[in-house]
């Protein structure tokens, strides 16, 4: 079971909910809690400002408890950003970066268990670095 | 360190593009440099390779950080070597039209393309530039070149800081984004820093300067590191160089701002808008020279925007499109068919760098209806790029990217009108000096870096000057 230094079991059962709904998946492709890259959430989350940590604490504790198709509003709403006024577009932008911005670093960074996703979006990006390794700059 | 704190001739904050030519400057004179860096030194074996590990360590806030408005996200380096670590390393001297605003803003008579053709000599020398082999151009690039000639455009290729990317063996520049597996791209730790090191100057990496004074005969720092906790040091100068954000921000709480009612003020970010364009035939953008190409059309010049040919990695693109769930899954599962070129605005509406009442940055910055009229003829021609080369889709950029982050203690002769004299000195300070992006005083519209090099060459001239005196 996965376990976090910085969210709680139920805001991790949030991250799962959100995720699934950003990336439900498909007969190619993993949804986001098939990937497993959940797994590596601390790996951001170590170095993410405490506010914004706060704030993802927030929301994903918001969306434990609320029912999917609430949620999926939520993010439907925050994708209209654009015709937000002022305040409120920020905040919509917020929430929209701010979740899909944990969902997608997760999934497409590749870090999960399942089949490899750079291989079924055919990201293939190398460097072939030399043998030697090097010393200090 | 302890009771027997070493006294430094001076101390440089920011082990970045600035702070390494400055402190390569200090310590080939023989004087005595320690460099405080906040964030983490990697080697070429080293550097996070996973997106996720990229974004968090090499950069502050965990990987971006947002204006007010939150539509402009802020990309800034916090790592040994700085900018030069993740940046695209495309170095270009200023034009006329940029050294002659700066000079009729600043009042500042070095800067001309004469006054700074030797310090522009000294940067480049100190790298090895290279223009992209033609034959390695890949289809994103050709998209590019296909567009400007068929509307008319004029493009030309870029000139890069390195030395052998070896595209023969495949290598696709996109990776050296989270830090250059084989040394090739110039940055500073293999370059200029390198030789600073090798000069004698002391460097602290994850080692993060909350305060700064001047002293009776000198300047203290505040620094607070991974294993040591808070530490004062003690040096003859200070040299500023944390970048335009961090070093506004680190005056602004050392309680600069009474003395320096500008600080903060003048903030520009040339920001950028990303288009994607889906087309039938694999573009495969990631793959080889990330970017060959810039426009370079007088009259984008004229008209305030540039056009780069760029991509990004699979999380930066995700977080591009629109939409979420099977729709957009749909179009990730396209991403070898995107092609992707960006508009890059010359901002003239200034931004400031603030800090609130606990100590956190906040950005403010906004394009204005003039910026919104650049932005968007920029992406008239982005449109007429892609639908003359046989797009299918077009997926327009519409959150502003900031990478060039400049201004903050913008340099001039007068200090009701700037905070950095001419001399690279705050004004009304005796020993703290501020080099890097943060002493523009306005958006010049073109790549900063080889600049930042130039002035602080020039800067780490006059610091041993005065030091010397
Ligand atoms: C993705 C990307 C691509 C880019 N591509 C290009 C390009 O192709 N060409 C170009 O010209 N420019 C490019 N740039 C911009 C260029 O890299 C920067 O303009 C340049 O590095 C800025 O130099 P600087 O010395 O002002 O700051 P930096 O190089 O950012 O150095 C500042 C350093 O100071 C450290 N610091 C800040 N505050 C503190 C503190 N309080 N204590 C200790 N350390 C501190 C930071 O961690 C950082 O390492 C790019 C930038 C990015 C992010």
């Amino acid at each position: 079971m996965t376990t976090s230094r910085w969210l709680s079991a139920g805001q991790l059962r949030g991250l799962r909910k959100v995720g699934d709904i950003v990336m439900p998946g498909n007969d190619e492709f993993p949804s986001f809690s098939q990937s497993g890259a959940i797994a590596h959430v601390d790996r951001m989350l170590d170095y993410v400002k405490d506010s914004d940590r706060d704030g993802l604490r927030l929301v994903f504790g918001l969306f434990r408890v609320l029912p999917g198709p609430a949620v999926r509003s939520i993010l439907a709403l925050s994708e209209r950003h654009r015709w937000l006024p002022g305040p409120l577009g920020a905040a919509a932008r917020q929430i929209n970066l701010g979740v899909k911005g944990v969902v997608f670093t997760l999934y497409y960074s590749d870090v999960g268990s399942g089949r490899s996703i750079h291989e079924l979006i055919g990201y293939d990006a190398k460097v072939i670095a030399p043998a030697v390794p090097s010393g200090e700059v | 360190m302890g009771n027997e704190a070493k006294t430094y001739d001076a101390i440089i904050v920011g082990a970045g593009t600035s702070g390494s030519c400055v402190a390569s400057a200090l310590s080939a004179a023989g004087l005595r440099c320690l460099i405080l860096e906040a964030g983490k030194r990697f080697a070429r074996d080293t550097y996070p390779r996973a997106e996720l590990d990229a974004n968090s360590q090499l950069y502050w806030g965990g990987g971006i950080e947002l204006n007010t408005d939150a539509d402009i996200g802020f990309l800034r380096a916090r790592v040994v070597g700085g900018g030069s670590i993740v940046n695209q390393a495309l170095m270009d001297r200023f034009d006329d039209v940029a050294l002659d605003s700066w000079r009729q803003r600043s009042g500042v008579p070095f800067f001309t393309g004469e006054a700074m053709a030797p310090w522009y000599d000294k940067a480049e020398s100190e790298l090895c530039l290279q223009y992209i082999p033609t034959e390695y151009r890949n289809r994103n690039a050709q998209i590019f070149a296909e567009g400007f000639a068929a509307n008319g455009y004029v493009c030309a290729p870029l000139r890069r800081a390195q030395r052998d990317c070896r595209f023969q063996d495949g290598n696709d520049c996109i990776v050296c984004l989270s830090g250059c597996p084989i040394d090739s791209k110039q940055s500073m730790p293999v370059t200029v820093l390198r030789r600073a090191l090798e000069a004698g100057a002391e460097l602290r990496a994850e080692t993060e300067v909350l305060q700064v004074a001047e002293v009776d005969g000198g300047v203290t720092v505040t620094a607070r590191s991974a294993g040591n906790g808070e530490e004062t040091y003690r040096a003859g100068a200070l040299v500023l160089a944390g970048g335009a954000i961090g070093t506004s921000s680190l005056l602004l709480r050392s309680g600069f701002a009474a003395r320096l009612p500008l600080l903060g003020r003048n903030f520009y970010s040339h920001p950028q808008y990303m288009h994607l364009a889906v087309y039938d035939d694999p573009v495969d953008a990631h793959k080889g020279p990330m970017q060959s190409l810039k426009s370079a059309d007088p009259n984008f010049r004229r008209y305030g925007f540039k056009l780069e040919n760029v991509y990004a990695p699979p999380v930066a693109i995700a977080m591009l499109l629109p939409g979420f769930g099977h729709a957009h899954l749909e179009r990730m599962r396209r991403l070898r068919q995107f092609a992707c070129i960006e508009v890059s605005v010359r901002d003239q509406n200034p931004g400031q760098v603030r800090v609130d009442g606990r100590g956190q940055t906040v950005l403010e910055k906004q394009l204005d209806g003039e910026d919104r009229a650049r932005r968007d003829r920029g992406f008239a021609a982005v449109r007429n790029i892609f639908l003359a080369t046989g797009a299918r889709e077009i997926v327009e950029g519409s959150f502003g990217i900031s990478l060039h982050l400049m201004g903050g203690c913008n340099m001039g002769t007068d200090p009701g009108t700037s905070v950095v004299s001419p001399e690279f000195k705050l004004h009304g300070c005796k020993r703290i000096y501020a080099t890097d992006g943060s002493i523009f005083p306005d958006a010049p519209g073109i790549n900063p870096a080889l600049t930042i090099m130039a002035l602080s060459w020039r800067a780490g001239e006059q610091i041993v000057k005065d030091l010397r005196a």
